[in-house]
């Protein structure tokens, strides 16, 4: 029967049997039939209703790229609705629960964060503000994660002048990451192998720089499990700056 | 009702009829605020009052001033909606203060029916959907006379310079507001081009003036590819390029005084061009400045211009400023490879004398510039680390336009892209001079699925193949990964099982290409299962006593190189396969029963920098020298050879092999590619008491797919000829084979990549090195078609004649058909 309204039908019947299948959990075929009207119904009151049912099935299905692309369409068609605020919440939840592992590409996080803090600053009264506050973070700890495996990579493939930059990069974009003391950390890492197998011309200034990040880090975390590794580290980049600074005095 | 007259006369309807009106009643009526009390809307056919009302974005309650912005803004988002025709507004009543509002709109028809009369049906077809008349639209005036224009254009740009278009509307009865649309062409003859005539020209002959014109050609007899029309913005860009052609031939002062297009008798077209020549300037000083970072004599190794040479514009801008190919030799991309983002050269002519001309280099070169951040955009399945590795622009290295290039290579080699899409995008910033470089790419689909199912000998054959290219192994048990499957680490796992009343086989392989994620050092596995029983053709019966049961095993490590430069590869694997028969005669041993070992050391040198993109390959080259090579075990141990029996002889296999491929890349315009290609392969043994090895030979001729794994032979594809025909019935023991093949692309989408060729190619195979000529050669030439789709991998079809007889008869092959699936070449 469903086949032949969807392909046959009336467009008041299958906006009937539409709203049927919805109240019954068929999303994805209520949405193929909404999709069917919504032509007809376009510029009449009943369109604010199938918008909305059809976000939500899209939602329902986990098809959340899509339902927040029509949650927010909702929101924007209908500023009047009284199911605004809930609309506008679901669509940054909905490209909350869209966006991918950090390994792959971050639009979707993007757009929720930014969905997310439009929702905060529109309805700061709303009850599902923790909720929303919580995702933020969630989703900026993500991006965190992101810029920081990607400079771990250059350090791990040997690339340190990248990775030096990489986390520099990290730490200017996102101040107060939890990732800082493994950033700084591997940062001087990085700057300590650049340093010791630098070339002659090149090793002075160097050394000094990783030196110098050594610096940093013990002031930030005077605490850290890994200092003593990073001192004992200080004591061979020492050793060598001397070694270089003598052969200097000699030619 | 009682009606109080103000300043607006009530009844008496004020019409605001648009935006400009509004503005122009402004200045004449003071305007006063009412509160709206109600609107209503007459001329309705399809739409609903309230729908309109929403459309006005007025509110009744609100303040409104009569006339106003409020009232202009409505009608403006009336007509934005492109549904109306035509929108008035009336004031009807007036209440105190409160005022009511009667919009009359008219709503635009739908287009219902559009025929169009003229052209063939199909043509037709094109032209609605080209023009967009879909059924539905509304029919605007605008719609009218684009689509009117478009239709006539559309024909003139073809040569049909009187082309007649005529478009009619008709009211349809059969639904509300509707309309059918009429288009009647009438092309008429084509108008040709009978004669470019030239004045003026003395130093440079007409023909060759001719011969610039790329788009504007003279009607002659046998000219196929490009039709004598005139289109005039064609014709206009011809005349660019004759002051083009000129300047570069010295004569920079050389213009088009006046040109004419007269309409001949026969409908013909006479194109008359007057030009001006102007003198014959040669190059006068050349100077640099502003140069620190490279030395006057470095720039002018680059430039290759010296004074005294014809002035050539082009060429001296090409030089300094770029051609626009991705390896063109000039200043600006000394400048942009080695970190220098923010410079700028330009030529300038300083000085004009007598017949020279002094050019200033000038250069601004600026700081070097480093890269900040790198990121990528579009992976949404591969996973950075994936992406990342190939970036050849890092962060806190200088900028170079070479990197870029060559990291949208390697991104389009990886094959999970559109290799066609990979775009960078540059931000650069001045104040600390850096750049941060963005790569947008687009992902396309990189798993093949192979399902067959047929019926041959007397049996049912099924074949399940699946080969994943961009699989993620550490996923393979992680549930949450599976989006259907665990994608994006950019390993291959291939797995195939084929199985039929008498045989069966399966495979497996795997490859990682950075092992440990560290290096570019690419590991890889496979091994292979098969038994065939024994299958008697007069009974249809299957002896499962009999048969031949082979294994196989292989690992690999590849390498990649950074010298001699960084598109090398060494690789190097060891493969072993057991060959174990039970009473099963077969061609190739002499012996029926008993266990043949086949262990061996393979190692090539290969370099690859064709691309960017792997399916359609426009430049670049591969080559490779390889190796592979078992043990001498025959000089190793103490055994007469010459008297032992075969089973022993080939207890295990002894041979070594060369081999040698190269191919070359030419564009020969921005689409036609030309593949060059030669090959060569020897066979060898080490011991003339064993002599030459049954195994692993060569199978010249035919389509060169490899079907046939039982010898471990390799087939060579050399098309026009039948498979193997070259070789004879043992294979051979060298071969050697050369391709010409030009290729033209018709789509390179990532959902079909499919291009046309036609090729010439010769070879042969010889019975050892003492026979061996590599002119006497079997020549072949045909035409082909490939395509290739993600999810089924290659297909394609040639058609090939053979020049030459094969082996054993006198008449030549003649033509062939060969088809190819899922392999690349």
């Amino acid at each position: 029967e469903y086949q032949k309204v969807l392909n046959k039908g009336a467009v008041g019947d299958q906006y009937k049997m539409a709203t049927e299948m919805y109240e019954n959990q068929k999303f994805n075929k209520a949405i193929q039939l909404f999709e069917k009207v919504t032509p007809s119904y376009r510029g009449k009151p009943q369109m604010e209703r199938i918008q909305y049912m059809i976000a939500q099935a899209h939602y329902n299905t986990k098809q959340y790229s899509l339902a927040a692309y029509y949650f927010d369409k909702f929101a924007k068609n209908y500023p009047k609705s009284s199911k605004l605020e809930e609309a506008a919440y679901l669509s940054a939840h909905s490209y909350y629960l869209a966006s991918p592992v950090f390994s792959l590409d971050q639009k979707d996080t993007n757009e929720a964060i930014n969905a997310l803090q439009n929702f905060i600053y529109k309805y700061p009264d709303s009850k599902r503000l923790t909720d929303a506050n919580k995702y933020i973070k969630e989703l900026n700890h993500k991006l965190e994660k992101k810029s920081f495996e990607i400079a771990k990579q250059y350090y791990l493939t040997e690339d340190y002048i990248a990775s030096i930059v990489a986390f520099d990069n990290l730490l200017a974009d996102h101040l107060g990451t939890s990732y800082k003391e493994e950033a700084l950390y591997t940062k001087f890492l990085a700057s300590y192998k650049l340093g010791m197998k630098s070339i002659y011309r090149k090793k002075e200034e160097r050394i000094k720089n990783a030196l110098k990040f050594q610096e940093r880090f013990k002031k930030n975390f005077s605490e850290s499990k890994y200092l003593k590794e990073t001192e004992k580290l200080v004591k061979e980049l020492n050793k060598e700056l001397n070694a270089v600074v003598a052969l200097k005095t000699e030619i | 009702q009682e009606v109080k007259t103000d300043s607006i006369q009530v009844k008496e309807k004020i019409v605001v009829k648009d935006s400009i009106k509004s503005m122009q009643t402004a200045s004449f009526v003071k305007e006063k605020s009412y509160e709206l009390g109600g609107i209503t809307v007459k001329g309705l056919v399809k739409f609903e009052e309230q729908t309109v009302k929403v459309y006005t974005g007025l509110k009744v309650g609100m303040q409104i001033k009569l006339p106003g912005d409020k009232l202009t803004s409505s009608i403006k988002k009336l007509y934005e909606t492109k549904q109306f025709s035509n929108v008035d507004v009336y004031v009807i009543n007036v209440d105190g203060d409160v005022a009511y509002l009667e919009f009359e709109v008219k709503e635009l028809p739908q287009l219902n029916i559009v025929s169009i009369q003229g052209v063939k049906k199909n043509k037709a077809k094109e032209l609605q959907k080209d023009a967009e008349l879909k059924k539905g639209a509304m029919l605007t005036d605008n719609l009218l006379i684009t689509s009117k224009n478009y239709f006539k254009k559309k024909y003139q740009e073809k040569g049909f310079l009187n082309t007649k278009v005529l478009v009619d509307t008709k009211l349809d009865s059969s639904e509300v507001n509707a309309v059918n649309m009429l288009v009647r062409i009438d092309k008429g003859d084509k108008v040709k081009i009978k004669s470019i005539n030239f004045e003026g020209n003395e130093k440079l002959h007409s023909k060759r003036l001719r011969k610039k014109m790329k788009n504007t050609k003279q009607k002659m007899l046998g000219r196929f590819w490009k039709g004598s029309k005139y289109i005039e913005k064609d014709f206009e860009e011809d005349l660019e390029s004759l002051i083009t052609f000129y300047s570069e031939n010295g004569y920079r002062d050389a213009r088009i005084l006046d040109h004419k297009v007269t309409t001949n008798e026969d409908n013909s077209l006479s194109l008359d061009i007057k030009v001006e020549e102007g003198k014959k300037y040669l190059f006068g000083d050349i100077k640099f400045l502003g140069n620190s970072k490279y030395t006057d004599a470095q720039l002018q190794r680059i430039l290759r211009i010296e004074k005294g040479d014809t002035y050539n514009g082009k060429v001296l801008k090409e030089r300094v400023t770029g051609d626009g190919t991705p390896d063109s030799e000039d200043i600006s991309t000394v400048y942009q490879n080695n970190g220098y983002l923010f410079s700028r050269v330009l030529p300038v002519e300083t000085r004009v004398n007598k017949d020279s001309i002094d050019v200033e280099i000038r250069i601004f070169e600026d700081e070097p510039t480093r890269i900040r951040k790198v990121s990528v955009n579009g992976n949404d399945r591969t996973n950075d680390h994936v992406v990342y590795r190939e970036i050849k622009t890092r962060p806190g290295y200088l900028y170079s336009k070479q990197d870029i290039i060559r990291t949208i290579r390697e991104i389009g080699q990886l094959g999970y892209f559109d290799a066609e899409a990979v775009s960078p995008d540059l931000q650069p910033n001045y104040q600390d001079k850096t750049v941060d470089i963005d790569y947008t790419v687009a992902e396309k689909g990189s798993s093949q699925i192979e399902l067959q199912g047929g019926y041959g000998g007397g049996s049912f054959i099924g074949t399940v193949g699946l080969s994943f290219n961009n699989f993620s192994i550490r996923n393979l048990f992680n549930k949450k990964a599976y989006k259907p499957l665990p994608m994006g680490d950019g390993q291959t796992l291939s797995l195939r099982y084929q199985k039929s009343r008498y045989y069966s086989t399966s495979s497996f392989s795997f490859t990682e290409p950075w092992l440990g994620g560290k290096k570019p050092r690419s590991f890889s596995f496979s091994v292979y299962n098969s038994t065939q029983y024994r299958y008697d053709y007069l009974t249809n019966g299957v002896d499962k006593d009999q048969r031949i049961n082979i294994v196989g095993a292989s690992i690999g490590l590849g390498e990649r190189l950074k010298w001699p430069d960084n598109y090398f590869t060494l690789s190097q694997s060891i493969s072993y396969k057991l060959y174990d028969l039970k009473d099963y005669p077969i061609s190739t041993f002499t012996f029926s029963d008993g266990k043949s070992h086949n262990l061996a050391y393979n190692i090539s040198f290969s370099r690859n920098s064709s691309g960017p993109n792997p399916i359609f390959p426009r430049s670049g080259s591969e080559f490779s020298i390889g190796g592979k090579l078992t043990i001498p075990y025959s000089l190793l141990n103490d055994k007469d050879y010459s008297t032992l029996d075969d089973d022993e002889k080939y207890k295990w296999l002894e041979y070594y092999k060369a081999s040698f491929k190269g191919k070359w890349y030419t564009p020969l315009t921005s689409d036609v590619v030309l593949m060059t290609n030669a090959e060569f392969g020897y066979l060898g043994f080490y011991n003339d008491e064993l002599s030459d090895t049954p195994f692993e030979r060569y199978y010249v001729g035919g389509d060169g797919m490899a079907n046939y794994q039982l010898d471990g032979r390799e087939t060579i594809r050399l098309r026009g000829y039948e498979n193997g025909a070259l070789s004879n019935v043992y294979g051979g023991k060298v071969f050697n084979k050369f391709e010409m093949e030009v290729r033209y692309p018709i789509t390179l989408k990532p959902s079909a990549s499919i291009y046309a060729l036609g090729f010439l190619e010769a070879g042969n195979s010889y019975d050892g090195f003492d026979e061996y000529n590599p002119f006497e050669l079997k020549r072949s030439a045909g035409l082909g078609l490939r395509i290739f789709m993600p999810a089924f991998g290659l297909l394609g079809i040639d058609f090939a004649h053979g020049f030459d007889a094969v082996p054993g008869t006198t008449e030549k092959s003649g033509w062939q058909t060969h088809f190819y699936i899922g392999q690349q070449f």
